[in-house]
């Protein structure tokens, strides 16, 4: 991320609250919509749901500096996922709204976005193609 | 306040005398029913043969603190099989050597299960 963008995206966030979730807690429920986007400064936070097997399936960690959860924020789609303190975490906690205006009056943000899903979603597509066509050991690596 | 405190694997059996052993990972602790009281989980520290499985699955331990959605409680749910969890809410902790003995009481309420695969 380019320095000038993080520290945009750093100022905006100082705005808000610090808050501190310990180890296990769950920022977000699935089905839950959030009241917030979290900006990460310490910790990681896995995204997961549950599956009809009973299993966890991991499908992101965060690391800082990332914010989310940015397709309820844009879309409004459902979360379907839990969000939960991989490690004690500090996050600062912005309004939807301001969040959203904040991205739309700040392009170079918005493309730093849109690179970071770009690079998710190749990445998704890869493991997919994987798990479709691959072979045992790299249905595993992916 | 939602806290995940522990998950893993449960393995609950039944032995010869009809004594339900509930294992969380390799911990195991004797399921009671105590009439009057009602169901109780309680420390166990002796090897116990299982004569048959009863069921055997995912677990999750939530602590709940302030959620209006859930009592505030400690909550222990364990998978049962086609995307259902059984939740039973424990009044204290799970059992320890200092407070060897645990009401749990059996709850509709599942943190496991989001809405959307209810």
């Amino acid at each position: 991320m380019p320095s000038q963008v993080a520290n945009k995206i750093e100022r905006f966030f100082s705005n808000y609250p610090l808050k501190h979730y310990r180890k296990g807690e769950l920022l977000i429920l699935a089905d839950e919509d959030p009241k917030h986007i979290f900006h990460l400064t310490t910790g990681q936070v896995r995204e997961y749901d549950i599956s009809e097997k009973g299993d966890e399936i991991v499908v992101n960690v965060f690391k800082p500096p990332a914010f989310f959860p940015m397709s309820w924020a844009i879309n409004k789609t459902p979360n379907r996922y839990f969000f939960e303190a991989a490690a004690d975490v500090t996050a600062r906690l912005a309004p939807p709204d301001e969040a959203l205006a904040f991205l739309k009056t700040n392009p170079d943000v918005m493309f730093d976005l849109l690179s970071r899903l770009y690079i998710g979603s190749n990445g998704l597509l890869r493991r997919m193609a994987h798990l479709m066509g691959g072979s045992a050991r790299s249905r595993l690596i992916f | 306040m939602i806290k995940v405190l522990r998950d893993g694997r449960y393995k609950l059996i039944e032995t010869r005398q009809q004594i339900k052993i509930l294992y969380l990972d390799e911990t195991p602790y004797v399921w009671l029913f105590i009439p009057g009281i009602g169901h109780v989980l309680e420390v166990t520290h002796k090897p116990h043969k299982a004569d048959h499985v009863l069921a055997t699955g995912n677990y999750r331990l939530y602590a709940v603190k302030q959620e209006r959605r859930f009592s505030q409680h400690k909550h222990l749910e364990l998978f049962i099989g086609e995307g259902q969890w059984q939740g039973y809410l424990l009044l204290t902790a799970l059992p320890t050597n200092k407070q060897p003995r645990t009401r749990l009481v059996a709850t509709d309420e599942t943190i496991s299960v989001p809405n959307h695969q209810r």
